[in-house]
C-alpha cells in the first residue's frame, strides 16, 4: 500500500505540472485552433520530461543534490543565480495565477465573492502547507486531481475520429497563411513548454529527497516519472480533443477556465460538472503549492540553507519564509486584478527561455560518473537527454519571437 | 556562461516589453480579428445557454460563468472603442460594439432565466440575431 501511495508523489508533480490553469486554457485553444494537430506536441513533451524527472529523481537519490544544488554547480554562481532569479520569478506568477484559478473555481462552487475567496483560498493553502507532512499533501492533491479523469471520459464519449487522432500524434508541417502558421508555432511551443514546466523538476527532484529515496527506489523512480507523466498527458491529450470536438465546429476561442469546465463535462449532467470542478480545484491548488514550495527549494538549495516541508518552521526558518513569502506575494499579484491567463501565457512562454538553463545541468550531472557512479547516464539516456535539449534550446529561441508575432497567440 | 548572468536581468524586461505588445487596433486586419473574437464570444454565449437549457449547469456555475464571460465581452467592447478613435470602417465598429453590448446584457440574464425554459429560449433567439448581425457586418470588410 505505501509503495501504491509513493506513485502519488509522480501524480502529484504531473498533475500540478500539467493540468495547471494554464494547461487547461493552452490545450483547449490549441484543439480549437487546430483540431488534433497538435497532440504531438503534448508525447514529445511528455517523453522528455519523463527523461529529466527521472534523470533529476536519480541524481537527487544518488548524489542527494536537488535540481538548484545541480545549476549552482554547473553553470557557477552568477549564471545560476540568473537562472534562480528567473526560475523563482516565473514561479511566483505562476502560483500568483493559479491561486486567482483556485478562487475562481471556488467562486464557481459557491457563489461567494472572489476576492474574499483568493484570501481565504491562500490562508487554507498556507495552513495546509505547515500543518501537513509532504507525503500527505501529495497524496491529497495528487488522487483528488484524479476527478479530472471525467475529461478523458468526456472525450472519449464524444466520439472522436480516430484516425484523425492517430495522425495528430505525427508532427507535420502546417497548412496556413503567414500568421496561421505562426499560430501553430506558438502554441506547438506553448504546449511542449507548459508539459515541461521547469517547476516539476524542482519539485519532484525535491521530493525524492523529501520522501528519503534510497538508491533501492531507483526502480521505482522510473516508474513513478513515467506514471505520473503518461497519465498527466493523457488528460492533456483529452482536453486537446475535447476543445477539437466541442469548440472548434462553433468557432470558439476559449480565454477563460470556466468555458473549459464546459467543454470537460459537454455530454454529461450537472454531477459531472461538480466532478470536474473539484478535480480542477485539486489540480490548480496543487500546482500553487508546486510552484510556492518550489520557489522556497530553489532559494534553499542554491545557497545551501537548511530546507525540507517536514522539518519544523524554526529549523528552516528560510524555507518556511520562502514558501510564505511565494504565496502571499502570489496573492498580492492576483488581488491587482491582472488576468491570469495573461500571467499564465508569460509564464508558459518565458519557462521556456529558462528551461534550457535548469535542463543542461540535469544531463551533464546525469551523465559524469564520478557523481553517479554506477547509476550513471547510459550512452543511450545521454543520447536522449541531448536530443531533447537541443529541441528544447531551438523552442526556446522560437518562443519570444512567436509570441511578439502573434500578440500571445491571438487568432 | 557569463551571459547566462545577464539572464535575471533582461528576462523581466523582456517579460514586461512582452506584456505591453498586445495589439493595437489600427486597420482592417485588426477589424477583422475583433469581429473574430466577437463572433467567437457570441457562439460560446450560445453554447453556454445551451449547457443551462439542458440542465446540465449549477446555479453558482452559471452565475459565475456569466461574470467571467461578461468581462471577457466587456474587454473586447473597449478595444474597440480605442478603434473608434482612429476608424477604419466606423459602421462595422459601430455594429460590432452595439453586438457586444447586447451580447453581454443576454449574458448577465442567463442565469436569471434558468429553470425557465421559454427565457432561455429567447435568450438564444437574441444571441442567434447578434450572431447573424455580426457574420453579415464582417462579410463586409
Amino acid at each position: 500500500m505505501t509503495k501504491i501511495l509513493g506513485i502519488t508523489l509522480g501524480i502529484m508533480t504531473a498533475l500540478g505540472g500539467f493540468i495547471d490553469l494554464g494547461q487547461i486554457v493552452f490545450t483547449l485553444q490549441a484543439g480549437a485552433l487546430f483540431g488534433y494537430a497538435l497532440l504531438w506536441a503534448i508525447v514529445l513533451g511528455t517523453a522528455a520530461i519523463i527523461v529529466y524527472m527521472e534523470m533529476c529523481g536519480r541524481i537527487a537519490v544518488v548524489a542527494r543534490e536537488p535540481v538548484f544544488s545541480v545549476v549552482r554547480t554547473q553553470l557557477g554562481f552568477k549564471a545560476g543565480l540568473a537562472t534562480l532569479i528567473a526560475s523563482n520569478l516565473l514561479d511566483l506568477i505562476t502560483c500568483a495565477a493559479e491561486l486567482a484559478g483556485v478562487a475562481i473555481l471556488l467562486n464557481l462552487v459557491s457563489g461567494w465573492n472572489e476576492k474574499l475567496l483568493l484570501v481565504a483560498a491562500t490562508l487554507a493553502l498556507g495552513l495546509i502547507v505547515h500543518s501537513f507532512k509532504f507525503r500527505w499533501i501529495e497524496r491529497t492533491f495528487g488522487l483528488a486531481g484524479l476527478l479530472m479523469i471525467v475529461s478523458v471520459v468526456s472525450a472519449v464519449m464524444l466520439h472522436p475520429h480516430w484516425a484523425t487522432v492517430a495522425h495528430g500524434l505525427l508532427p507535420t508541417l502546417p497548412r496556413h497563411d503567414l500568421h496561421g502558421a505562426l499560430l501553430y508555432g506558438y502554441f506547438a511551443v506553448g504546449v511542449f513548454s507548459a508539459v515541461l514546466m521547469v517547476y516539476e523538476v524542482h519539485f519532484y527532484s525535491s521530493g525524492a529527497i523529501e520522501e528519503d529515496w534510497k538508491t533501492k527506489d531507483l526502480a521505482e523512480n522510473f516508474f513513478v516519472a513515467s506514471l505520473g507523466a503518461t497519465l498527466g498527458a493523457l488528460l492533456t491529450a483529452a482536453l486537446l480533443v475535447l476543445g477539437s470536438i466541442v469548440l472548434r465546429p462553433h468557432g470558439i476561442f476559449p480565454e477563460i477556465l470556466s468555458t473549459s469546465l464546459m467543454a470537460e463535462v459537454f455530454p454529461f449532467a450537472q454531477r459531472a460538472l461538480i466532478i470536474a470542478l473539484l478535480g480542477s480545484l485539486a489540480c490548480v491548488s496543487g500546482a500553487a503549492l508546486e510552484t510556492a514550495l518550489s520557489g522556497a527549494y530553489n532559494i534553499c538549495q542554491f545557497f545551501n540553507l537548511q530546507w525540507g516541508k517536514d522539518m519544523p518552521a524554526k529549523s528552516a526558518p528560510a524555507y518556511t519564509l520562502a514558501w510564505t513569502g511565494m504565496l502571499v506575494l502570489g496573492m498580492v499579484i492576483s488581488l491587482t486584478g491582472i488576468r491570469p491567463l495573461t500571467l499564465i501565457n508569460l509564464s508558459v512562454i518565458f519557462g521556456m527561455v529558462v528551461m534550457p538553463f535548469t535542463y543542461y545541468p540535469i544531463v551533464r550531472v546525469a551523465e559524469d560518473k564520478k557523481i553517479m557512479g554506477a547509476h550513471v547516464n547510459s550512452k543511450a539516456d545521454s543520447a536522449v537527454g541531448w536530443v531533447f535539449l537541443v529541441l528544447i534550446t531551438l523552442a526556446a529561441a522560437a518562443a519570444l519571437p512567436l509570441m511578439v508575432l502573434t500578440h500571445s497567440g491571438q487568432p | 556562461m557569463r551571459s547566462f548572468g545577464k539572464l535575471g536581468v533582461v528576462l523581466p524586461v523582456l517579460m514586461a516589453l512582452a506584456s505591453c505588445g498586445q495589439s493595437k487596433l489600427t486597420d482592417i486586419e485588426s477589424l477583422r480579428s475583433q469581429f473574430r473574437s466577437a463572433m467567437s464570444l457570441a457562439s460560446e454565449a450560445d453554447l453556454f445557454v445551451n449547457f443551462v437549457r439542458n440542465g446540465q449547469a449549477t446555479v453558482n456555475y452559471a452565475a459565475g460563468h456569466a461574470k467571467q464571460l461578461s468581462e471577457l465581452i466587456q474587454q473586447s467592447e473597449s478595444e474597440l472603442k480605442q478603434m473608434a478613435e482612429a476608424p477604419a470602417a466606423p459602421a462595422a465598429v459601430r455594429t460590432c460594439n452595439d453586438s457586444l453590448e447586447s451580447l453581454r446584457r443576454e449574458v448577465l440574464e442567463i442565469p436569471n432565466s434558468l429553470g425557465k425554459p421559454p427565457a432561455l429560449q429567447d435568450r438564444e433567439r437574441t444571441i442567434l440575431e447578434i450572431q447573424r448581425q455580426l457574420k453579415q457586418a464582417s462579410a463586409s470588410l
